[in-house]
């Protein structure tokens, strides 16, 4: 009989509707196992900011001679506006901050922006992040030393007692206190 | 056998009933939670992202994303380095509360519907908005940013770091970032004055 049919098909189509509804929800409910990865991510810095090593900053390197400062070409005049430097103090042009000369010599560079460590340390950075990139430095009066070699030190600065780095440098004889 | 009749019985048929199991109604309620969980992850994504889209319009990132066949897809995020510069400088950052402010030794005072600490030109101005926090900081004389310019440089020079600055009159702008940026006020065409400020601070610039 034609009803009868139709009855058999409608109760074939509700049961599966229920069953389907059931066997989703409980689907969803069971954790799915994952076989996908994050993809890696890496970050990556574009910049040629010179970078302050134990030995110098760019051609300039601590112990040169004046002649050879100004060989390099990456050193400029003298400042005239550094009169708390206790030896004279020449411009660098790769970043700013200066060489100072001292018997004849370079023994100082001190940097004041657009240079970075080999460890990637950064002027604005925090106390921590100098702490974290090297954890044997020592904090001073005047910031925090750390010796790179025989009778050399990097040191990095926090003017205001802030925490923003605003000074880096190396040096063999310190030309400013 | 009238049609109504004939369904309701088909409905009330226990063959029709699928047995659930006991822990049924705690794993679907688990199901629809984590479900949840993963829309809200979904959404916290969408929101980093449209912050470092920020980020990536004011100061020239990129997002590559790179496959070799064979290999897993590589997302790689190139920078500039001023990209990595902080809304900071010494003791002070935005956002920083104002009562950090004083308890660092900068009382401030009210300016219309803001706050400031105006300090000598070897010190700080502080501005603070009606919200209670920094948004505007005037860095001491001799400032430079961290990629080495400031006090002292021409618009030329603030332009090869920031190749994107606006100039305006005696001053120049720098967007740093979505909601920050430089502020570099000239005198007879060198920079005289640093500013970090929030964008929007609410209390116009230099407070």
């Amino acid at each position: 009989m034609r009803i009868g049919w139709l009855m058999k098909a409608l109760a074939w189509v509700v049961g599966s509707v229920l069953a389907a509804s059931l066997v989703a929800g409980c689907t969803a409910a069971q954790p799915t196992p994952t076989t996908t990865t994050p993809a890696p991510a890496r970050t990556v810095v574009v910049d040629d900011v010179p970078v302050l090593t134990p030995t110098g900053l760019g051609k300039v390197r601590l112990g040169m001679t004046l002649e050879e400062l100004k060989a390099t070409g990456e050193v400029g005049e003298q400042l005239d506006d550094w009169p708390q430097a206790n030896c004279p103090v020449y411009g660098l042009k790769r970043a700013a901050g200066w060489v100072g000369v001292e018997d004849g010599v370079a023994v100082d560079l001190r940097l004041d922006g657009g240079a970075r460590t080999p460890e990637g340390l950064r002027f604005g950075e925090s106390q921590e992040r100098v702490k974290q990139l090297y954890p044997t430095a020592e904090l001073t009066g005047h910031g925090y030393v750390l010796a790179v070699a025989e009778s050399r030190w990097y040191y990095f600065g926090f003017a205001n007692a802030g925490d923003t780095l605003t000074v880096m440098g190396l040096r063999d004889r310190g030309c400013f206190i | 056998m009238e049609l109504d009749e004939r369904l309701r019985e088909l409905f009330s048929d226990e063959r029709l009933d699928l047995p659930a199991r006991e822990d049924a109604v705690p794993r679907i309620v688990g199901g629809a939670r984590r479900r949840r969980r993963t829309r809200s992850v979904a959404t916290g994504a969408l929101v980093v992202a449209a912050v470092v889209g920020g980020v990536v319009a004011a100061q020239g990132l990129t997002a590559d994303f790179a496959s070799e066949p064979g290999t897993s897809p590589t997302s790689t995020t190139t920078i500039r380095p001023q990209a990595l510069e902080p809304p900071a400088h010494g003791p002070f950052r935005l956002g920083m509360p104002a009562a950090e402010v004083v308890a660092k030794g900068y009382p401030v005072a009210p300016a219309g519907p803001c706050a400031v600490h105006l300090g000598s030109e070897t010190s700080y101005d502080v501005v603070v908005s009606p919200r209670g926090e920094v948004v505007g900081i005037r860095t001491p004389r001799f400032t430079r940013t961290p990629s080495g310019v400031g006090h002292g440089s021409t618009p030329a020079e603030l332009r090869g770091p920031y190749p994107d600055l606006v100039e305006a009159g005696d001053r120049v702008t720098v967007a740093m970032g979505s909601d920050w940026g430089y502020v570099f006020e000239l005198d007879q065409g060198k920079v005289s004055v640093v500013r970090i400020e929030k964008t929007g601070g609410g209390c116009g610039s230099g407070g």
